[in-house]
């Protein structure tokens, strides 16, 4: 009797600490497998041979598709700069430069992996050919839900949700390894009520 | 008592890693979000299909400014030869094995003429090619795949709204077909 009900303490233990610690892996850690800079994570070897158990779970878990070396190079930001998990009732400001790449794209997505807002007038999506910049070519980009001046980027709703900008044709995907990319800097301004 | 609740503690903490480490493993083969799977699952081979921003086919976090296309190959029987037309915007290719894993890139300033022209090829079709040596090669870029089965996806970029047009005939137009290697060698007369 005694050696089924240690049985079962056991395999209630085991089994839900196994599931909580994979899906932590997965979900809240951000950087196995990665390259990171800042707040952001890129995973240059997701799409090839030699990929890490992490990585390749978390591709399908979150169902990407990802980027050969020659198409670009995707960064995936869930934390603003100081840490703190990005808000869609918060107000950022994503400022700096980015790697030299031929385009690239910065996008809003909630847990389920679509834009946050996505109809026919605004997306929450942005394409570097169609910036407002400073001479020296650094940009501002405001996160917001109400409209603001120069680069702005919707949200709306409540709860987290995430960044992703993918540079395109960009020359650190092929140098020898991933040599510390330049990132813009995700700024919290402040926070609705 | 103590002993048995170290004991207990252990046992569940060895069980625990074990479970985190299948889970893990288990997860690429066992996911069902898993866009590779439903692309294999879903489309005829030798045709490209124009998928949008790919949501369809569970790919999600798709890029917005990019529109997708994809062509599952098969080429157990014959090599697959991709052409597009010439686009006047940003666009890429990838080609991936049947689990995912991507085997060759491009974008339209690695390609030849940035024309889209890529002859996918098995080992042994390689060696056929290498004996016929037939013209259209010269300008094509040349794949040789190790499995048998994949997919070619092909992106193209729409920075607005008035190139949807564009993008999408460079889309629609591209072609994904049989290419025969196996010309018969004309004899040395």
């Amino acid at each position: 009797m005694r050696i089924i009900i240690n049985a079962a303490i056991v395999l209630f233990i085991g089994l839900l600490l196994g599931g909580i610690s994979a899906n932590f892996a997965l979900q809240r850690t951000h950087g196995i497998g990665a390259v990171n800079t800042g707040p952001w994570s890129a995973w240059p070897f997701v799409g090839g041979a030699q990929v890490d158990p992490y990585t390749s779970a978390k591709a399908t878990s979150d169902g990407t598709i990802p980027l050969g070396a020659a198409e670009g190079l995707a960064f995936e930001a869930i934390n603003d700069q100081d840490g703190k998990r990005l808000s869609k009732e918060c107000n950022y400001e994503v400022a700096g430069q980015t790697s030299s790449a031929r385009l690239w794209t910065l996008s809003a997505y909630d847990d389920a992996g679509n834009l946050v807002v996505n109809d026919a007038a605004q997306k929450s999506a942005l394409y570097s050919g169609n910036l407002v910049r400073y001479p020296d070519s650094s940009f501002v980009i405001k996160i917001s839900s109400t409209p603001r001046s120069g680069n702005w980027m919707i949200t709306k709703g409540s709860g987290d949700f995430k960044l992703i900008l993918r540079l395109y044709d960009t020359p650190i995907t092929s140098n020898s390894g991933v040599i510390d990319p330049q990132m813009p800097r995700i700024k919290l301004i402040g926070c609705q009520e | 008592m103590k002993t048995r609740l170290i004991y207990l503690g252990v046992c569940s903490l060895i069980l625990a890693g074990i479970i985190h480490i299948v889970i893990i493993l288990l997860i690429p083969s066992l996911g069902s979000k898993d866009a590779a799977k439903q692309i294999a699952a879903k489309l005829d081979t030798h045709q490209f299909y124009h998928i949008g921003d790919g949501n369809a086919f569970g790919i999600s976090t798709s890029d917005p400014y990019l529109k997708l296309s994809v062509c599952k190959f098969d080429l157990t029987k014959t090599a697959i030869q991709i052409i597009g037309n010439e686009a006047k915007t940003f666009w890429s290719a990838s080609v991936f094995d049947e689990t995912g894993k991507i085997i060759y890139s491009m974008n339209d300033r690695t390609a030849i003429k940035n024309e889209l022209r890529v002859v996918i090829v098995n080992p042994i079709q390689m060696a056929d090619i290498r004996q016929t040596q037939p013209e259209e090669i010269e300008s094509s870029i040349l794949v040789e795949s190790q499995n048998m089965k994949g997919f070619v996806l092909l992106r193209a970029l729409v920075p607005d709204p008035s190139w949807q047009t564009h993008s999408d005939d460079f889309l629609k137009s591209a072609k994904c077909m049989p290419y025969n290697t196996n010309i018969a060698i004309v004899p040395d007369a």
